[in-house]
């Protein structure tokens, strides 16, 4: 009885019970206590289980949607996360218990205990043989009869031989090996991970994951450990770091054994075994990483590797079984089933091919279950007849196609058919099972298009089911035409159908036909059309609460604003649709609206969000009976997110799958695209007799598809193929092709596209030297660019899109300075990609949203940059503009004043350029180790190619505004070092500005701020930051003198230090403040930079706030702060964190800027905290005796070179701090 | 959903009277009501099980006066009943809310980080033998997990029911606790 009740209970919790069943139980539990008790504790139980990943899938999914849907549920459930993950972290690591226990009582018995037995079979051979060669000599060593030469000649040669043997036995290898062995041995009983690890001999796999050491022999182990780590230590080499990386491989430590594989590649590039133990380590920490962000990007790398081991040895057995381990992981089923026969071919009895095998037979298997529908079926009825709603729901939720559920179209074929016939019997029984599917839509996710469609199907009367089943066989023919690309035909058809279900009073199919008409009319394309019927569709779906049907709208609306380039919008719908699939629990639905996230992500230049939405998609797809179609655009586009991520391999797997599936699905459409894919994938990997074979294909296959839909495949080849024709050097063929997919294109209304084929064409012009062609066409192709800042509206988006694009950019810019010799043209071109969306935020309006990844700016206006004339005339007579263009050949600096326009370059490649701003900044951050004379010879170079062409058009007299490009922002542009042993700062006074635009906005707000009374100041310093939260940082207790000192130059002010240093009590005094300083510490987050955190003081647990102890640019984005004219951030790197092509730097600097503060004090790397407390005091007290504030900070750099010796190891603290923003008089 | 008022301190106390005749046990018959019937309104996926709850109590203690002499059975039941018509209303009113506006966001759940940063916090507050048994209960996984909890029941003398029960309420305590920190507004 109690059993039967735990079953109840569980089913209860996962929300299985039907009405009936439910209040009998709710009633029971009401009045009994006991229970009551039970359900609790079940309920206990469950969430444990679900935390800990123990529930199965389809337990799961019950879970999920009966718990997240509350906000009770959801507490629950994140209470037992972090509750868990607390008791792990509070409680003693096992793993540590064992090492910190075990090893030194083994090292040290065997220190103590030298005679005994097991200390003696420790010790290592060579050592042994090592005694031995001492105490022993040969007999003919000592022979009277040898004559003195023949003597001599035999001593060297045993001198020699015993050296070498000497040598053999002691040498590095000679260890190396004995540890191998012993971690050979370790590991003879359980193999510690699924894939091959170079050097191990067969054991069966580990079916467990947690710690490996408890599966091995731990003396072997420990001894291994030992030996390798003595190893590394005192032989490093490639294969002693190789050695080490596999003992931490087997013992599951990913990342130790990936830093040591890491090391070993740098010495030995060429070692197979080495990549494949590497592609293998990536392999399983992808595996094991909880986060399927990276998963996918990792799972690309490990296969890049495993490849790289068969470039170097194709028959490597251990990389052919990681490689097929790996493409399983990645969900690339066909090819890993290609890569298991491949192994097989090579290893057919060992083992490792039993293994090989089964793995095979697993995976035909899978494919052929995985699209088996019709068990489903089976089980839905078997479930229908046992009442058993649970098991229903869970099959007839896995099989909603777009076209129809697949269930619900059977059904209802066999109802009409048999209604047809007279066979009543057949009849009732598929109504009584759609019916009963009708309910629990209702039930489980508040659909009502099922019930009233069976409604409607009750009370029809003869001649309406006759003329139902015509209108579904026009469904029928529409959709094959809809399959064969023929959208026109199968729209007309399923708007006849559609009609005809009206006619006969049919609304549910009506709708849904007329659904169909409208995606039909998105793929013509008449997105007019199709926009006008799905808005009018829209309400009535919500009204009628067919959500399946309304959340496929929302699909389709998103793609016609894609085609539209609304890629923001687009994007919007798309997230409302997967939320509703979500929502209703269907998995298809998810499935469909990942792959267009997929797509758009894409389209945005976003590579790793694209690879992590198609993960997401293609786990979701091994939990459907998905076909072909379905998952074939996951595959498409993640393989060229890897190949713009340089993973080709995994490029290639994926394009090969998607051709598979292409060719499975029947769907020239897709079969032309995977071609011209794979033709683009060839190209990259420098195999371009296979690109243009492949692209050929797909024109080939293209070309003979009819209808308007046809176009567009065309297209899409076309330029793939001119694309090629291009990078191949075939440059007027390739323009041929531009012009046809232009014309294709146009026709399409398909722009984006559009766009690639200008750019293309552009290119091959300027590659022919064909300048006026060149000329005709590039503003043409800039202004299809610039569109693009108008139609997406979100920041990070923007962002990535003109970092990816701005190639267009620097070709314009030096085709203009070098072909056309037209500096203006030139530098506005430079000076319009720059800091766009920073313009923006500044002179715009915008809004913090939050997205799917985290907070983001909309922007919801967009400014035009200021262009050269503008720039000069605004320009004070005091100020000089100096900037930069990196090219792929060379750097341009531009000088701009009022009164003059100049332009030199530097002839050097763009990879050169960054390797020196890395050494000499890295030089003065104490990352790069260099002697004094090497990093002054760095110091130099760089001032010769930055400022020695320009030198003499700079006035010392002027300030000069330095506009970096690219890797520039980096740049310690005060410590530049002259041929005369001078600072660049002793010579000039300079400052930043992330563009010419930005400068003078933030000029014309510091004019406004220039005020006569007091400044206030607010001072923050050493916050009593949470140290739980961040254990690795120091306290900064200078930091506190910092802001101490600083306040007492200034009468008005507020000083903020340890813990009255609270986010309310600074955002308050923020808008008080003309000055602010932040002496404290930064942490950059490069994922997500708007949640950088700028730490203050921990918040108060008993207080009611929602302080978290930092500030992020996010909240600081959100401010506006119209009296803050300084905001000096001494904390480390707050000046650039990252950068991006175009818009430049990315740091805590730029929401200060963007909230209108018209001038930053920030500093390029980590700096110390002493001198910077000096640093800062110094420049407070220049800015209290009247300097300006660059004018301030120059002196307090001096004054810091004064007192320190003048060479580079002192100067990297005064170096790192610039001042970004406008020119002001304060 | 019409919402009906608070009782005054009259019908309250009816309903007290009717729920038991001893204030006290009549008290605590009252906060088990109130809490079984927000697990089984939460169990129906209401994420407004409070409210109706509330609104469920309201609406017995306006009637209570009228049904107390003629009731028979137990009154936890008649509750219940009320509660069922109060969660089709709601769930009447849902329906229509959800469909005249965009399609409502889930809320956030809490942040698991933020969470385990008061774990430590509300731990300390419990007495010392329940703070080291949370760790003790929860160090394990899979078989280890349940091996460990037999042990630790026959170390304290209890069934592995009790010492469910047991954790279940420390659990429930640091949670409130937890929550408490995190939404200081709520805390009561």
């Amino acid at each position: 009885m109690a059993h039967d009740n735990d079953g109840l209970i569980r089913r209860y919790l996962l929300g299985e019970l039907g009405e009936d069943e439910l209040q009998q139980l709710e009633e029971k539990m009401m009045a009994d206590n006991e229970l009551f008790d039970r359900v609790l504790l079940a309920e206990d139980e469950m969430v444990e289980e679900y935390v800990q990943g123990e529930l199965s899938e389809s337990d799961r999914a019950g879970f999920e949607a009966s718990f997240l849907s509350t906000p009770e549920g959801r507490q629950q459930v994140s209470f037992a996360k972090a509750l868990s993950k607390y008791v792990k972290d509070v409680s003693p690591a096992p793993d540590a218990e064992v090492r910190v226990g075990e090893v030194p009582l083994a090292i040290a018995l065997v220190a103590e205990r030298p005679w005994a037995p097991g200390a003696l079979t420790e010790e290592p051979l060579a050592e042994e043989s090592r005694r031995e060669g001492r105490i022993h000599r040969p007999a003919w060593w000592k022979r009277p009869a040898l004559v003195p030469y023949f003597r001599l000649a035999t001593a060297a040669v045993v001198v020699l031989a015993l050296g070498l043997g000497i040598w053999w036995l002691v040498r590095p290898q000679s260890a190396l090996s004995q540890g191998l062995a012993s971690l050979n041995k370790a590991y003879q009983q359980q193999r510690p991970i699924e894939p091959r690890i170079s050097g191990f001999d067969y054991a069966p796999a580990s079916v467990t994951r947690g710690d490996a050491s408890k599966q091995a022999d731990t003396r072997s182990l420990n001894r291994a450990e030992r030996i390798l780590l003595d190893e590394v230590a005192d032989h490093p080499s490639a294969a002693s770091h190789h050695a080490l990386g596999r003992l931490y491989l087997a013992e599951k430590k990913f990342d130790d054994a990936i830093k040591e594989f890491d090391e070993a590649l740098k010495a030995d590039p060429n070692n197979a075994q080495l990549h494949s133990d590497l592609g293998a380590a990536l392999m399983e920490r992808a595996n094991a990483s909880a986060q399927s962000d990276a998963k996918a990007e990792e799972l690309g790398r490990a296969l890049q590797h495993l490849d790289r081991a068969l470039e170097l040895n194709s028959s490597l057995f251990e990389a052919l079984f990681n490689r097929a381990l790996c493409l399983e992981a990645m969900m690339a089923y066909g090819q890993a089933e290609d890569a298991w026969t491949k192994y097989l071919e090579v290893d057919p009895s060992s083992p490792w091919a039993a293994e090989a095998t089964k793995k095979l037979r697993e995976l035909r298997e899978r494919n052929r279950r995985s699209s088996d529908r019709e068990t489903l079926f089976r089980e839905f009825v078997a479930a229908f007849g046992a009442s058993d709603k649970g098991q229903a729901w869970d099959v007839y939720s896995r099989t909603r196609y777009r076209t129809g559920h697949y269930f619900v179209e059977k059904l209802l074929q066999q109802f009409l058919d048999a209604s047809t016939n007279g066979d009543r019997k057949t009849a009732d029984a598929a109504l009584a099972m759609l019916s009963f599917a009708g309910e629990l839509d209702v039930e489980r996710v508040g659909d009502y298009y099922l019930r009233d469609l069976m409604r409607y199907c009750l009370q029809s009367t003869v001649s309406q089911r006759a003329a139902v089943t015509h209108a579904r066989e026009q469904m029928k023919s529409a959709a094959q035409r809809y399959d064969s690309n023929d959208f026109d035909g199968a729209s007309d058809l399923f708007a006849k159908a559609a009609a005809l279900y009206e006619r006969n009073s049919d609304t549910c199919d009506a709708l849904f036909a007329r659904g169909w008409e409208s995606f039909s009319l998105v793929r013509v394309p008449d997105t007019k059309t199709s926009l006008a019927m799905l808005e009018q569709l829209s309400p009535i779906l919500l009204g009628r609460d067919y959500r399946w049907l309304y959340g496929q709208t929302l699909n389709a609306i998103a793609d016609i604003e894609n085609s539209r380039d609304n890629l923001s919008r687009a994007l919007t719908y798309s997230e409302q649709s997967l939320k509703l699939a979500r929502e209703i629990n269907d998995p298809m639905g998810v499935l469909r609206n990942l792959s267009q996230s997929t797509s758009f992500y894409l389209q945005f230049g976003d590579c790793q969000k694209t690879l992590s939405k198609g993960f997401a998609g293609l786990e979701t797809a091994r939990t459907v009976p998905a076909d072909a179609k379905q998952v074939w655009p996951l595959y498409y586009e993640m393989a060229s997110a890897y190949l713009s991520l340089d993973s080709s391999s995994a490029a290639l797997a994926f394009g090969k799958e998607a051709l598979s599936l292409a060719i499975e699905a029947q769907f020239p459409l897709m079969e032309a695209r995977s071609y011209a894919r794979l033709g683009l994938i060839y190209r990259a990997r420098s195999e371009y007799a296979e690109a243009m074979r492949y692209a050929q294909f797909a024109v080939d296959v293209s070309q003979r598809l009819s209808g308007r839909g046809a176009l567009n495949t065309t297209a899409g080849a076309t330029l793939s193929l001119a694309h090629l024709h291009r990078l191949t050097g075939s440059h007027v063929t390739a323009i041929n092709l531009y012009d046809q997919a232009i014309a294709l294109y146009k026709q399409l209304g398909l722009d984006i596209y559009g766009y690639e084929a200008h750019k293309g064409k552009l290119l091959s012009f300027i590659a022919l030297g064909d300048d006026v062609a060149a000329a005709t066409e590039l503003p043409l192709t800039i202004k299809l660019y610039e569109e693009y800042r108008f139609k997406i509206a979100e920041e990070s988006n923007k962002n990535r899109f003109f970092d990816t694009g701005n190639d267009l950019v620097d070709v314009a810019v030096a085709f203009e300075y070098s072909k056309q010799k037209n500096l203006q043209a030139a530098y506005d071109y430079a000076e319009a990609s720059r800091a766009r969306s920073l313009f923006d935020l500044i002179t715009g309006k915008s809004s913090v949203v939050e997205g799917e990844g985290g907070p983001d700016n909309r922007l919801a206006s967009h400014s035009r940059p200021l262009n050269l004339e503008q720039i000069r005339s605004r320009l004070t007579d005091d100020l000089q503009v100096l900037q930069y263009a990196v090219l792929d050949d060379k750097v341009i600096c531009w000088v701009v004043s009022k009164q003059g326009f100049e332009a030199r370059d530097s002839k050097v490649s763009a990879s050169a350029l960054d390797q020196m701003v890395h050494d000499y900044a890295g030089c003065l951050a104490g990352i790069v180790k260099a002697d004094k004379a090497d990093a002054v010879s760095k110091g130099k170079a760089l001032f010769d190619i930055l400022i020695r062409p320009v030198e003499l058009l700079l006035d010392p007299n002027k300030i000069i505004c330095i506009v970096p490009d690219k890797t520039l922002n980096y740049v310690p542009f005060p410590a530049l070092i002259s041929p005369k042993e001078r600072y660049l700062i002793q010579d000039f006074r300079l400052q930043f500005s992330p563009s010419a635009s930005v400068l003078l906005e933030c000029t014309e707000m510091a004019r406004a701020r220039q005020r006569g009374t007091p400044e206030r100041l607010l001072s923050v310093g050493d916050p009593d930051f949470d140290r739980q939260m961040f254990p690795s940082l120091p306290l900064l207790s200078s930091a506190r003198v910092e802001a101490e000192r600083i306040a007492e130059q200034y009468t008005s002010k507020r000083v903020l230090v340890g813990e009255e240093a609270r986010k309310e009590e600074v955002k308050k005094e923020l808008s008080q403040a003309d000055v602010v300083q932040f002496a404290t510490h930064y942490v950059p987050d490069l994922k997500s930079p708007m949640l950088s955190r700028l730490l203050l003081a921990r918040p108060e647990a008993d207080v009611e706030s929602s302080d978290e102890g930092y500030l992020c640019p996010a909240e600081i984005y959100r401010m506006k702060l119209s009296r803050t004219r300084l905001v000096v951030l001494s904390g480390c790197q707050t000046g650039v964190e990252q950068t991006l092509r175009g818009e430049g730097a990315i740091s805590v600097a730029r929401p200060f800027l963007a909230a209108g503060v018209p001038l930053v004090v920030a500093s390029l790397w980590s700096v110390e905290t002493n001198s910077t407390k000096d640093l800062m005091i110094a420049f407070h007290s220049y800015r209290r005796v009247g300097l300006s504030t660059v004018d301030a900070l120059r002196k307090a750099q001096l004054k810091m070179l004064d007192k320190g010796p003048n060479e580079v190891g002192h100067s990297f603290t005064w170096a790192a701090f610039e001042v970004i923003g406008g020119r002001s008089e304060f | 959903m019409k919402k009906e008022d608070p009782p005054n301190q009259e019908e309250f106390d009816a309903l007290l009277a009717w729920l038991d005749p001893d204030s006290g046990r009549a008290g605590e018959r009252y906060l088990e009501i109130h809490r079984k019937l927000i697990k089984v309104l939460v169990r129906r996926q209401c994420h407004a099980a409070e409210e109706l709850t509330d609104e469920t109590i309201n609406r017995v203690s306006h009637r209570v006066q009228g049904i107390a002499s003629t009731y028979v059975g137990d009154p936890i039941l008649y509750f219940y009943g009320v509660a069922k018509m109060v969660y089709k209303e709601w769930l009447k009113d849902e329906k229509t809310r959800l469909y005249a506006k965009p399609l409502p966001l889930p809320e956030p759940s809490e942040d698991v980080e933020r969470i385990h940063e008061y774990l430590e916090r509300c731990r300390q507050k419990l007495d010392p033998e329940s703070r080291e048994l949370i760790l003790k209960y929860f160090q394990h996984e899979k078989r280890e997990k349940i091996d460990n909890r037999k042990q630790l029941a026959d170390s304290l003398g209890i069934t592995l029911n009790g010492l469910r029960m047991r954790v279940h309420r420390i659990t429930a305590i640091l949670q409130k606790c937890v929550f408490d920190c995190l939404n200081p507004s709520e805390a009561t």
